[in-house]
C-alpha cells in the first residue's frame, strides 16, 4: 500500500470516527430524560372520562334507589284515592236511587 | 258523551263514556256489559244454576275467584261493621217474603217467623264453607262489585261512569249525579269514586198485612225499623258505598259524605258533605 492510499484510508476513518463521536455526544446519554409537555387534548379527554365515570356511578345510584322505591310501592297494598264529592249546580247526567 | 243501557241484576244498567265513538269505545261497552252478565250468572241467588245457589245448596264449594272475592268482601264488611252488614241474611230475606226476584213478588202473602242471621262463613283458599242452616245473599255487594269491575274495564276507553240501579262508580272527570231529596233533587259532583243508595222506599211489599222491605236488621232477622227512608253514601268503591249505605240506614254514624232522607220528610247532609 502506498503512503498516499494509507493517508486516504486514515482520513476516511477519522471522518467516520468524528461523526460517530458527534452522534454519541449529541445523544447525551448521561443527561436525565426530561418529561415531555402534556398534550392539552389528551388531558381534556382524561378529565372528561373521569367526569363521565362519576356521573354514571351517580346515575346508577339514583336508578337503583328508584327501582327499590317502585318495588316497595308495588308490594304495598293499593289504596284507592279518596273520592272527591261536593254539591254542584250542574244538571245531572244520571241519577242514583234506591236499588 | 256515549251512553249504553241494558237490563242486568234485576235493574237497569247505564254506562256513560266521555269519549268519541270508536272501535275502542264499542269494545269497552261490550266488555262491561259481558262482565255484568258473567257476574250475574255467578252471584245471583235467584238463578238456580248460579255458583252462589250451588254453594247455598251444598254448603261447601270450591268456588271461582269472583265468588271467593265477593264472599270475602262481604265477610270483611261484617267484621268491620260489627255485624250490621251481614251476607248470611238469605233465609231472613226469604222469611220476610223476598223469595224471588222483586218483579215476581206477590203483593202480599202469609207471614213467616224471622230467621236468625250471623252464620259462620269460612274461606280457605278457594273453598267456601257455610255454617249449617245459613245461606248467603250477596245481592247488593255483588252489584257493587259488578259496577267496580265494569268501570275498570270501561275506563280504559276514557272517563266513564257505571250506574246499576243507583250503585254508581265514576272515573276520570267530575260526574254530576242527581240524588232525590225529601222535597226535590240535588246534584252531587262525583270524581273518582262511587256512591250507592239504599232504602225502603222501593223494594217493599206486604207480608201478613204488614209492610216489609229488603233491608234486614241482622240483630232481629226482620226488615229493619228505621226512621230513615233512604241513604246515599259515598266511598272509594261501589262495594264500600253499598256497605256504608246499608249500615247508615241501620243506624251507623255517617263518617263519610252521605245524604239521608227521613220518613218525616227531612234531608240531612252528613259526613262533611256541603
Amino acid at each position: 500500500m502506498t503512503d498516499h492510499t494509507a493517508r486516504l484510508y486514515a482520513f476516511a476513518i477519522s471522518i467516520l470516527v468524528f461523526f460517530v463521536a458527534w452522534a454519541a455526544v449529541a445523544a447525551r446519554p448521561w443527561a436525565p430524560a426530561t418529561p415531555s409537555k402534556p398534550d392539552p387534548q389528551v388531558a381534556a379527554l382524561v378529565a372528561k372520562e373521569k367526569r363521565v365515570r362519576a356521573e354514571t356511578i351517580a346515575a346508577r345510584r339514583v336508578l337503583a334507589s328508584r327501582r327499590r322505591a317502585a318495588a316497595l310501592a308495588a308490594a304495598a297494598p293499593a289504596t284507592p284515592p279518596q273520592p272527591s264529592v261536593r254539591i254542584v249546580t250542574l244538571p245531572p247526567l244520571t241519577i242514583t236511587r234506591t236499588s | 258523551m256515549l251512553r249504553r243501557a241494558f237490563p242486568a241484576m234485576g235493574t237497569q244498567v247505564e254506562l256513560l263514556l266521555d269519549s268519541d265513538a270508536s272501535a275502542e269505545s264499542e269494545v269497552a261497552f261490550a266488555r262491561a256489559e259481558r262482565e255484568f252478565e258473567r257476574l250475574e250468572a255467578l252471584l245471583s241467588r235467584f238463578r238456580p244454576d248460579s255458583e252462589l245457589s250451588e254453594l247455598n245448596r251444598a254448603r261447601v264449594l270450591d268456588a271461582s275467584d269472583d265468588l271467593v272475592t265477593v264472599t270475602r268482601l262481604a265477610v270483611e264488611a261484617r267484621e268491620r261493621t260489627g255485624g250490621l252488614f251481614d251476607p248470611t241474611v238469605h233465609d231472613a230475606l226469604v222469611a220476610a217474603g223476598y223469595d224471588r226476584t222483586f218483579d215476581d213478588l206477590a203483593p202480599d202473602s202469609a207471614a213467616e217467623a224471622a230467621r236468625p242471621c250471623g252464620g259462620g262463613v269460612q274461606i280457605e283458599g278457594g273453598r267456601i264453607e257455610l255454617e249449617d242452616g245459613f245461606r248467603l245473599d250477596l245481592g247488593g255487594i255483588a252489584k257493587g262489585y259488578a259496577v267496580d269491575r265494569a268501570a275498570s274495564l270501561l275506563r280504559r276507553a276514557g272517563p266513564c261512569l257505571v250506574n246499576a240501579g243507583g250503585d254508581i262508580a265514576g272515573h276520570g272527570r267530575l260526574w254530576p249525579v242527581g240524588v232525590a231529596t225529601a222535597d226535590g233533587e240535588l246534584t252531587l259532583g262525583l270524581e273518582n269514586g262511587a256512591l250507592a243508595t239504599s232504602g225502603r222506599d222501593r223494594r217493599r211489599w206486604r207480608r201478613g198485612g204488614r209492610e216489609a222491605h229488603h233491608l234486614i236488621d241482622p240483630a232481629t232477622g226482620s226488615p229493619a225499623e228505621s226512621d230513615v227512608l233512604r241513604v246515599t253514601a259515598v266511598a272509594p268503591t261501589a262495594v264500600e258505598a253499598e256497605v256504608l249505605a246499608k249500615t247508615i240506614f241501620l243506624g251507623a254514624p255517617a263518617q263519610s259524605p252521605a245524604v239521608l232522607v227521613t220518613a218525616d220528610g227531612r234531608t240531612v247532609m252528613a259526613g262533611g258533605l256541603r
